[in-house]
């Protein structure tokens, strides 16, 4: 769900209540995760909260330069950092291993080769997933237990598609970083999603 | 030649385009004589396109009405 149209738009900055609580209800779970990734858990809610009253102070001088989403996530990514700072509070939970991530090591012989090899899956469209309630809440449940800047990057990248700089930027990690933690969360939810088509459960 | 193994390391980076000339066509040597990776990256594919979707969240009415209330509770303390 894209809330981009310039209409609505026009109505949210020109202060329509209503506009605003569906601003909310589209980015604030995705805000609460990316803060988690910068701030950790104890303080992700009360920085996105004051991420709200920012933004809701602000709306009337959005310039439109960045698309809303953009400038949405660069305020709250801000807070984080700011009270980051304030508390001379060290990071979320870092996951900051540059290992390479890849499937098992017992999937593959010493050669790198395939002993198990990936089985062929009878659901092979997005929509065909979509359509399974009971996958959806395996992956809901899968996300909920990634490691905070896992959860914070595949929510900026994945999610809403900012580019990998951009995650980078707002996130402050290194580019190889940002890579592995969202090659990381990417091979979960490809084995979650496996495992449902081998057995239809999570 | 990458292996399998290889393969599954650096397919997000393949896809995402940050592999180089030398590292990509290596990888897609490897891709056109391997049934199993080319069938790895697929359903990675799969995974991307799906997930963007299945990843999102809405929030909660409750939820909603919670951050509207404190915007007003600060707005009334700052005017």
């Amino acid at each position: 769900m894209e809330l981009e149209d310039p209409d609505w738009v026009h109505k949210l900055c020109a202060g329509d209540e209503a506009a605003f609580a569906e601003l909310v209800r589209r980015y604030h779970p995705q805000m609460v995760a990316v803060a988690r990734g910068i701030v950790g858990d104890s303080i992700a809610d009360e920085v996105v909260q004051e991420a709200w009253i920012s933004i809701h102070r602000n709306l009337s001088g959005f310039q439109q330069r960045s698309s809303l989403k953009t400038w949405v996530y660069t305020i709250v990514c801000n807070a984080a950092k700011t009270r980051l700072c304030k508390e001379h509070k060290h990071r979320g939970q870092r996951d900051n291993s540059l290992e390479p991530a890849g499937m098992p090591a017992e999937f593959f012989d010493e050669n790198g080769a395939w002993r198990e090899p990936p089985s062929d899956w009878h659901l092979d469209t997005p929509e065909q997933l979509l359509e399974e309630s009971q996958l959806q809440e395996c992956i809901d449940k899968t996300l909920s237990l990634l490691p905070e800047q896992q959860r914070a990057v595949f929510t900026l990248r994945e999610v809403e598609q900012l580019d990998l700089s951009s995650v980078r930027n707002k996130l402050e990690l290194s580019d190889s970083n940002v890579r592995v933690l969202l090659h990381r969360a990417r091979l979960k939810l490809m084995q979650v999603i496996n495992h449902y088509q081998e057995t239809g459960t999570c | 030649m990458l292996s399998c193994q290889h393969i599954t390391q650096k397919a997000s980076d393949y896809i995402e385009g940050k592999l180089n000339f030398w590292q990509r066509l290596k990888f897609r040597a490897h891709l056109r004589a391997c049934i199993h990776c080319d069938n790895f990256l697929r359903q990675l594919r799969l995974v991307i396109g799906y997930s963007s979707r299945a990843g999102h969240q809405c929030a909660s009415e409750a939820e909603v009405q919670q951050v509207l209330h404190r915007i007003r509770q600060a707005e009334s303390t700052s005017s």
